[in-house]
């Protein structure tokens, strides 16, 4: 908490708040002409955000990829689904479940903080898989097996049920926010400018004593914390979850929703999100042929950003949004 | 049963190594990592489906067709999206996403172009199961191994014979040192992309008898060719045999004896063990 | 300088998430007001429908998506429902769970409409119960797997029958036949799980002994370690429910792998593209089903079917690639039914008369919701495969 508190005091983060603050006013009629609809997108916008903002410290700063991310959104919603089903008050079966998802990101970091490119990658989309299929296959009284987890109970708060969206809402971006702002502190902390430096030049960093290990298994961990709120908080607002849910598709969705925002930056992630929401749900009037054009739009978008948006806006801009609230640092040579 | 099994992971473990080579020769023709495998695995078959049922085309010329077609298809690929990309200034992982756009658009493409039910591929080499003692083998399956041997002898004599192949390994190693001697780089990491999708569309057209053709064929098989890419050791030709071979046996072994529901988790679990012991995988990349 | 950018970054991301906003309102053409307004005379009755429109199970969903448009063309060319005609507003929900809640809940909240046809897979069905509970507008839905009925809902309705039935049928087939030693294969999901989940209950009463039981993934091609274990414990029969894009090469390497017996399998066997592609080996294949899916008009039977055959061949040019047609033609009629007979256009009025249909006869037999806690029908044939060829068994 204190931590929080300095860094409200930066100002920085104070205009960005502010500005949070604003845009929530301004939308306010916008958004509540009573459609839950609305609601539900920027709910499920908020708990992307939040999924890959952690992904953004592994994948941007630390420089490892993951094609597993949906594995530990999954333990996240899964076991705080279990946990409020057996009667633990819904925050702390949050909280629990994402810390859950921290530590098996922990483990998974030691195999992985060895390997690089293309190792982790098919090691991470192995670790979904498995998540998945052991939520499919595993003890069916506990996972509910294919069939899922049905009546998950909503959050409450202070003994109130945020059973409306509009409620949910509020929760969820109070913990974007909150995020945001965890996000920053790690980001411009010693811990965040040894990643970026190990991703630049590991084998400089390892001759400057910094523990290349110990920092990426560091950034496995939040990244899979992050990933575990998210899933947690989608868990509790749809209220059911089935192993569909998390396939290997969800992963390279986070993938896609980085990438395409630009990574290393503390809007990409926001960035892409948004994009690939607002997208997705604007191309459903094209029926059959939405996916053939949200594909062909990716491949668009990158022959003129071939670097992401806020990848590419950093270059062309490189010395102004240097300066934006937590930069990427120093961009590699490529 | 333990040769039924060996038997059978063997074959399917050959269409792992022929994905994976694919991935294995982008890599080290270009140090890119493609996405978009898979769905060439598919498109192969589909082009080779209707050539062979659609128009008519007797099987060989129709596979001889297909193949050229695909070939040019990875060629294409390279020169009009990869390439100009990277010329843009795209970072490598960007170009990851660039084939992940065109996987999504492909699969997409099939499914409104021919439909996403499954189309029947006639086996050419007849149904009828040959018994030897305890174990029956399909005759598709015969074909699957014996095409896989021939193309992989095939690639290597090309790789260590011909003029095109060598300029294509000595591009990998060094593109600049290549480019001085006078190897036209863009041309062979063009041949090599190329390569790589008549590699897919090999295993595309073999396998369809066996998958039948549908949009979604190549989703899981080119998981599962990368897997056997990278367990050999990313970028090594030979490894992707390995790593496929052993990728296939492993599966078939522990649906066999242990638990069908628990396959794909014993299958990565062993992945993820042996990259632990090994992190370059089991043949390490000598140009590393 | 920096300040004006991070101003013009978020007011970047304030901008789309405005036209996003817009999007959606405009795409669905939003109704202002309450609910309650479309009630008002003149204005169309909006069918809702959502289901897989992209995908690997695309075909079916437009399948389903046509025989409801099949149904509001009869419906609208007769003069329409209570006077009014009727509109469809359609939406994609991927086969995953989560973009059927999105739709579920653009559809009642963004369109407002007055019921809803989808989805087929049960898994969204019941990712999308809460949102349509709460908007209290009726949805009929495809999925066959019983546990979305079993969680209390009441404003979901089937409108086929459950996989239980067809397991019952199945079990007591297999009795009959003197079936004794059983080997289960199904896949790894929803839809085998509840199917084989079913089976094994209904199978307890008779003497029927589980001697294997193995699962596939979707997509998987390589049963190798499946068969050679089914084939070691010597079935009498192979229970088979997989997913109609997988049985085809399941049966043809079940046949390969040297098992020439009897199969039991899922009602995903009256799809044309699995005799297609499994030519000889579906022999001796038997399933349970309401309807089996004919590509032409003459081989039928039934004039309701032998109608909605033609009208959908004449609208579409070919007959349904899946069965999922006959689904949601039943579906819109049997809501249409409801309105007519209730004079109600949406909400509780709606479902109590959608509730009380009793003695409908539709594509798949005669329908009776009443008591039944959204099922609608128990009735199935069992149907057995010889030589190309659908013929009933006894």
């Amino acid at each position: 908490m204190n931590q929080i508190m300095k860094t409200l005091s930066k100002t920085k983060v104070q205009r960005l708040i502010a500005l949070v603050l604003v845009a929530v006013t301004v939308l306010y009629p916008i958004l509540f002409r009573e459609s839950t609809y609305i609601h539900l997108i920027i709910c499920t916008l908020g708990i992307y955000m939040i999924v890959n903002t952690g992904f953004d410290i592994l994948f941007g700063y630390s420089g490892q990829i993951s094609l597993g991310q949906a594995g530990f959104y999954a333990i996240g919603a899964y076991f705080s689904a279990i946990l409020s089903k057996a009667g633990v008050p819904v925050v702390l079966a949050m909280l629990f479940a994402a810390t859950i998802a921290a530590i098996v990101g922990y483990v998974l970091a030691i195999p992985c903080s060895k390997l690089v490119h293309h190792f982790l990658a098919i090691v991470t989309i192995g670790f979904g898989e498995i998540v998945r299929l052991l939520a499919l296959n595993g003890p069916t009284k506990l996972t509910g097996g294919a069939n899922g987890i049905g009546g998950i109970p909503p959050v409450s708060l202070f003994g109130f049920q945020l059973t409306s969206k509009a409620a949910y809402l509020y929760f969820v971006l109070a913990l974007v926010l909150l995020f945001l702002v965890i996000k920053h502190r790690i980001v411009d902390s010693r811990v965040g400018r040894a990643m970026q430096a190990i991703k630049c030049n590991p084998d400089a960093s390892e001759a400057f004593g910094m523990k290349l290990s110990r920092y990426k298994s560091m950034a496995f961990t939040i990244a899979a914390f992050y990933a575990g709120v998210g899933g947690a908080l989608y868990a509790h607002l749809v209220r059911f979850i089935s192993p569909e849910s998390f396939s290997a598709d969800q992963s390279s969705m986070f993938l896609v929703m980085i990438l395409v925002g630009g990574m290393g930056t503390f809007c990409g992630p926001l960035l892409g999100s948004l994009l690939i929401i607002v997208v997705t749900e604007f191309l459903q009037q094209f029926g059959t042929y939405q996916m053939l054009i949200y594909g062909a739009l990716i491949i668009f978008v990158l022959f003129f950003m071939p670097n992401g948006i806020a990848g590419t806006l950093r270059n062309k801009y490189y010395h102004l949004l240097n300066k934006l609230p937590g930069r990427a640092g120093k961009q590699e040579a490529k | 049963m333990f040769l039924q099994l060996l038997v059978g992971g063997i074959a399917v473990g050959c269409i792992y190594a022929l994905i994976g080579l694919g991935y294995s020769l982008i890599y080290s023709a270009s140090g890119l990592m493609s996405f978009v495998q898979g769905e060439i695995f598919m498109l192969g078959a589909y082009v080779a489906f209707t050539i062979y049922v659609g128009l008519g085309i007797p099987f060989l010329l129709a596979v001889l067709i297909a193949i050229g077609f695909m070939f040019a298809f990875g060629m294409l690929l390279e020169r009009s999206m990869i390439s100009p990309l990277l010329r843009r200034g795209s970072q490598q992982i960007h170009i990851v996403l660039a084939t992940i756009g065109l996987s999504i658009f492909l699969k997409n493409f099939a499914m409104i172009l021919w439909g996403s039910d499954v189309k029947n591929f006639p086996s050419s080499f007849g149904e009828n199961p040959i018994k030897m003692g305890p174990i029956s083998i399909s005759p598709q399956q015969i074909a699957i191994v014996v095409v896989t041997l021939a193309c992989m002898v095939l690639l290597h004599l090309f790789m260590s014979r011909t003029k095109l192949g060598t300029s294509l390994r000595a591009a990998a190693q060094d593109p600049m040192a290549a480019g001085v001697v006078g190897i036209n780089v863009p041309l062979t990491v063009g041949m090599a992309w190329a390569l790589a999708a008549a590699l897919s569309a090999v295993a595309g057209i073999l396998l369809a008898p066996i998958y039948g053709v549908y949009p979604k064929m190549g989703a899981i098989l080119s998981t599962k060719g990368f897997a056997a890419a990278v367990l050999g050791g990313y970028g090594n030709m030979y490894g992707a045999i390995i790593g496929g071979l052993m990728f296939g046996v492993v599966e078939t072994m522990a649906a066999g004896y242990l638990s069908s529901s628990f396959k794909d988790i014993i299958s990565f679990g062993v992945l993820i063990v042996v990259l632990f012991v090994m992190p370059h995988g089991i043949l390490k990349v000598k140009a590393d | 300088m920096k300040r004006k950018l991070s101003w013009f970054l978020c007011g970047t991301i304030l901008a789309s998430l405005l036209a996003g906003c817009g999007g959606g309102d405009g795409s669905g053409n939003a109704l202002a007001g309450e609910p309650g307004a479309s009630s008002s005379d003149g204005e169309a009755i909006k069918i809702g429908y959502f289901g897989p429109l992209t995908g690997g199970t695309a075909q079916a969903g437009q399948a389903a998506l046509n025989g409801v448009q099949i149904a509001v063309d009869e419906l609208n060319a007769g003069g329409g429902v209570l006077g009014r005609q009727l509109e469809i507003v359609s939406y994609d929900d991927k086969s995953s769970p989560e973009e059927a809640v999105k739709a579920a809940t653009k559809l009642v909240q963004v369109d407002k409409v007055n019921a809803i046809f989808g989805s087929l897979h049960s898994a969204n069905v019941q990712a999308a119960g809460p949102v349509i509970e709460e908007a209290q507008t009726i949805c009929v839905a495809g999925g066959t797997s019983p546990a979305w009925l079993e969680q209390g809902y009441t404003y979901l309705f089937r409108s086929i029958s459950n996989s239980t039935v067809s397991a019952k049928q199945l079990a007591k087939y297999a009795a009959d036949q003197g079936y004794k030693k059983i080997a289960l294969f199904t896949s790894n999901d929803e839809y085998g799980t509840s199917g084989s989940d079913g089976f094994k209950t209904e199978c307890e009463p008779y003497d029927i002994e589980f001697v294997a039981s193995e699962t596939m993934t979707n997509g998987d091609r390589d049963f190798t370690g499946q068969f050679a274990k089914i084939n070691a414990a010597a079935p009498d029969a192979v229970f088979i429910w997989c997913l109609g894009d997988d049985l085809g090469a399941v049966t043809k390497q079940l046949r390969q792998s040297g098992f020439d017996g009897p199969i039991l399998g899922s009602e995903s066997y009256t799809l044309p593209e699995i005799l297609e592609n499994a030519g000889a080996a579906t022999n001796g294949v038997r399933f349970a089903a309401q309807y089996l899916v004919y590509e032409n008009p003459e081989d039928v039977e039934d004039d309701n079917m032998k109608k909605f055959l033609e009208a959908y061949m004449e609208e579409f040019g070919s007959a349904p690639a899946s069965d999922n047609a006959f689904r949601a033609y039943d579906g819109v009629m049997m809501i249409a039914e409801a309105m007519e007979a209730s004079g109600a256009d949406h909400g509780p009025e709606l479902r109590q008369a959608y509730n009380d249909i009793d003695g409908y006869v539709g594509l798949a037999g005669t329908f009776s919701y009443k008591g039944k806690n959204g099922e609608g029908i128990e009735s199935m044939r069992i149907f057995q495969i010889q030589d190309g060829k659908y013929i009933e068994a006894e």
